[in-house]
């Protein structure tokens, strides 16, 4: 099964791919992701209140 | 809370490694870059604000105690929000004061601090209560994983087309930060020692002293007026380089830095 510890476990790869995915997609629809930046403060805060608890 | 207070030898490790050692290291390499206040203010903020995020994984992986980052994480993060202004002023003087408003601080210290840990520490109330307040709970729990993937995700991929057009002031920093993350750890190695840690408190310490970029400086930077996007792209040359900086950390702290006795 799927568990939150392994999740937990395989965490850095998570955020390597997710860096590699944003590189791409950064570079092939800068339009698009560009307009992302607007979530910034809001997901920071979401991940704020999901570290405090 | 109790904990923190229950480790004195590791909070004052702590506070002297990220609010006095850091920053006599960030200015003394802050001389050898020319005299831009964008360049600085960049350097500045992604620097002199310790990691409050993604450190305690690599602490965890990195075989120090992730615990007691983990633990002193609301002291390092409303610490460096009122130390961060005074650092400005102190290293850039009038120019800070032109370049940085308290108004964005406020709103960041507001929105990203008081905002989320009083809805976490409501909620942990609730959970006492009631069945519904405990499985919003339980689902919490699952949630920093995903949200740090997709924050770095969003940070990375709305700011990485401008590395190249800022190319020129960013080759300028990089220099400066690998110095930064190379003679880092080995300071706190020997800050570590002075203060007597343990093997595990004292590769804690090493990762806190080392890991910087606090992500909430992200929407400060974007907040300049005008210079926000360079200041940005300042910002995240570091956070990839970092990133990377960890990888290797993660196998030459236990292995070799600090070793168990």
């Amino acid at each position: 099964m799927f568990t939150r510890k392994k999740l937990e476990n395989k965490q850095v790869w998570v955020y390597m791919i997710s860096l590699l995915m944003a590189t791409v997609f950064g570079f092939l629809m800068p339009g698009y992701a560009e307009s992302l930046g607007a979530f910034i403060s809001i997901i920071i805060a979401l991940l704020m209140y999901s570290m405090f608890s | 809370m109790k904990q923190a207070f229950g480790n004195p030898k590791y909070i004052k490790a702590l506070l002297t490694i990220n609010f006095i050692i850091v920053p006599c290291v960030v200015w003394l390499l802050s001389q050898l870059l020319p005299e831009s206040p964008i360049l600085l203010i960049g350097f500045y903020l992604v620097l002199l604000t310790p990691c409050i995020d993604y450190v305690i994984v690599f602490t965890s992986l990195g075989k120090g105690d992730e615990k007691l980052v983990l633990t002193f994480t609301p002291i390092l993060f409303v610490t460096q929000m009122l130390l961060l202004p005074v650092y400005l002023w102190l290293f850039m003087g009038r120019n800070a004061a032109g370049v940085v408003e308290p108004a964005p601080f406020l709103e960041a210290f507001f929105g990203l601090i008081v905002l989320p840990l009083s809805a976490a520490l409501l909620l942990q109330i609730a959970a006492k209560r009631r069945a519904f307040g405990r499985k919003v709970l339980d689902g919490s729990a699952w949630l920093p994983v995903p949200l740090m993937a997709l924050t770095l995700f969003i940070v990375v991929a709305s700011q990485i087309v401008k590395l190249p057009t800022y190319a020129d002031q960013i080759m300028k920093v990089v220099p400066l930060y690998i110095v930064f993350m190379v003679i880092m750890p080995i300071i706190a190695k020997y800050v570590a020692e002075w203060f007597k840690l343990g093997a595990e408190s004292g590769r804690a310490l090493i990762f806190s002293g080392s890991t910087r970029n606090s992500l909430v400086v992200l929407p400060l930077a974007l907040a300049l007026p005008e210079i926000g996007n360079v200041v940005a792209a300042v910002i995240i040359a570091q956070t990839i380089i970092e990133l990377i900086s960890e990888l290797v950390y993660i196998r030459v702290v236990p292995a070799f830095l600090l070793r168990d006795e």
